[in-house]
C-alpha cells in the first residue's frame, strides 16, 4: 500500500543515495563516476542534468556550508497528492541541517514525483527503494506543479 | 612530433568546469533546489545561488577548480600502451590555456591508444563530458540592430537579430563521437520596461520582420537581446538534452523621437 509513511520511507532511501554522492566528491575531491551513477539511480529525465550540474558546481566550489560530518537531507511528505502503482506524486517538506550550514530557508515546501525505477538505469544496485525522480521542485509562484504522473509513461 | 608527444604525457580530460553555467533548469520545471539547499534555480530565471557561482554569459564563475583532467600514456611492461587520466594542477598557469591544451589531446591523441585496464572506474562518465563541453562551446551571440538607427514614437520598429538560431557542434571524445544541436529563442528587454518573447525566428526588416515594438515616450534606451540556449545531445548510445545557456548583444542608447506635424501658413 502506498501511504504516507510507505513514500516517506523511499524518500529517506534516496536521500541516503543522494547523501552518498554528496559525501563521496567531497571526500575525492572531484566527481567520480560511483558518484554519478548514483545520481543517475535516483534521478531521471531533465531534473537529472540540474542535478549533475549542482554537484559539479559544488564540487568545484569545495561544497562550501558542507558540515563536517554530513549526513543525509530528510524529505518528509506533508500531503500525498497521487499514489499509484507506478507513479507517486507527493508534497513535502526538507531538512539540509545535515549536509549544509547555511541552506536557504526561503524554500519552502517542495513537490517531488516519483515513478518506479528502471533497473537497467542502476546495474550497481545502489538505488534500494525502487522508485526514481521524475520532479523535485515547486513553482516559482509557489502554486502546485502539474501533476507529473498524469503525463509519465 | 615532439610537442605532440610531450603534450600527452600530461594531457587531457575533462574537466571543463572552467565556466559554471547557470542552472540547465528544462522549460516547465518550475524551480528546482540542490540537494543541500543552497541553490535553487529556476526555469527561465538566472540563478538564485549563494556559492559564488555566478551565471555563464553576461557573468563568468568565480570560483573553478584547481586542476585540469589530462590523458597519459602508459607503456605497459609488453610494451603496448594505453591511456589513463589524471589530474593536472595548473598552479600559477593560465587555466584556459592548459584546458586548451587539454581539450587537443583527449581530441588528437587519446582517440589513438585504449583505455588502461579499470581506467574506466577513474575515468569521466560521459554526461560529465558532455555538460563539460556544453559549458564551453562559444555560442553564436546576436548582433541586433534597428533600422535606420532611430525609432519614432508611436510606429512600429523592426528588430532585426542578425543571430544564429541552431548551431551543430560535435568532438571527438573518448567515449567516440560528441554531437550537439543548440537551439537558441531570443527574448528582447526594449528599455523602456516592456520585454517580449520568447521569440523562435530571427527577427527582420520591415516588413516581414516578426520581433516588433513600439515606443511610447522619446528617449534613449538600452536594448537587450538575450538569446537562451538548449541543446539535444548524442554520445556513446545515449542522448539527452541540456539547457541554462544565454548569450546577449545590444544596442546601447538607442534614440527615439517624435515627429511633429508642421502646418504652414499661408
Amino acid at each position: 500500500m502506498i501511504d504516507v509513511a510507505y513514500v516517506n520511507r523511499v524518500l529517506a532511501g534516496l536521500d541516503a543515495v543522494m547523501g552518498d554522492s554528496v559525501r563521496m566528491v567531497a571526500k575525492a575531491g572531484s566527481l567520480t563516476p560511483d558518484s554519478i551513477d548514483r545520481v543517475k539511480a535516483i534521478y531521471v529525465g531533465p531534473i537529472l542534468d540540474s542535478q549533475l550540474n549542482y554537484l559539479i558546481k559544488d564540487s568545484a566550489a569545495g561544497f562550501p556550508g558542507l558540515p563536517p560530518s554530513p549526513g543525509n537531507r530528510k524529505t518528509t511528505v506533508t500531503s500525498l497528492l497521487s499514489a499509484q502503482s507506478k507513479c507517486v506524486f507527493a508534497r513535502v517538506a526538507r531538512d539540509y541541517s545535515k549536509v549544509s550550514v547555511d541552506a536557504r530557508t526561503d524554500i519552502g515546501e517542495q513537490y517531488v514525483g516519483l515513478q518506479t525505477l528502471d533497473r537497467a538505469r542502476d546495474t550497481n544496485n545502489y538505488n534500494p527503494t525502487g522508485w526514481t525522480i521524475i520532479y523535485d521542485g515547486f513553482q516559482k509562484d509557489r502554486s502546485k506543479p502539474p501533476d507529473p504522473c498524469a503525463t509519465a509513461s | 612530433m615532439r610537442n605532440c608527444i610531450l603534450i600527452s604525457s600530461i594531457l587531457v580530460l575533462t574537466a571543463g568546469l572552467n565556466a559554471a553555467p547557470t542552472a540547465a533548469i528544462a522549460p516547465d520545471m518550475g524551480c528546482i533546489p540542490d540537494s543541500r539547499g543552497r541553490v535553487v534555480e529556476c526555469s527561465g530565471d538566472t540563478t538564485q545561488e549563494n556559492t559564488g557561482l555566478r551565471p555563464v554569459g553576461k557573468e563568468i564563475g568565480s570560483r573553478l577548480p584547481d586542476y585540469v583532467v589530462f590523458p597519459a600514456i602508459r607503456t605497459n611492461p609488453d610494451g603496448s600502451q594505453c591511456l589513463y587520466s589524471w589530474n593536472f594542477s595548473y598552479g600559477d598557469l593560465s587555466r584556459d590555456l592548459v584546458a586548451e591544451t587539454a581539450r587537443h589531446d583527449w581530441e588528437v591523441v587519446a582517440p589513438q591508444y585504449p583505455m588502461c585496464p579499470g581506467e574506466s572506474s577513474t575515468g569521466v562518465d560521459p554526461i560529465v563530458y558532455v555538460i563539460s563541453f556544453w559549458q564551453d562551446i562559444p555560442l553564436p551571440k546576436p548582433a541586433p540592430s534597428i533600422a535606420p538607427g532611430w525609432a519614432i514614437t508611436g510606429k512600429t520598429a523592426y528588430l532585426e537579430t542578425h543571430g544564429e538560431r541552431q548551431h551543430d557542434y560535435s568532438r571527438g571524445t573518448p567515449f567516440g563521437p560528441l554531437a550537439l544541436t543548440a537551439t537558441g529563442q531570443y527574448t528582447v528587454d526594449w528599455g523602456d520596461g516592456e520585454t517580449t518573447g520568447p521569440y523562435d525566428v530571427e527577427g527582420g526588416a520591415w516588413p516581414d520582420g516578426q520581433i516588433t515594438h513600439t515606443y511610447i515616450n522619446v528617449g534613449h534606451y538600452d536594448i537587450v537581446v538575450t538569446e537562451n540556449w538548449s541543446s539535444t545531445w548524442h554520445l556513446g548510445g545515449e542522448n539527452g538534452t541540456l539547457t541554462g545557456l544565454e548569450t546577449e548583444g545590444g544596442i546601447d542608447n538607442f534614440r527615439v523621437e517624435q515627429i511633429q506635424a508642421v502646418v504652414g501658413g499661408g
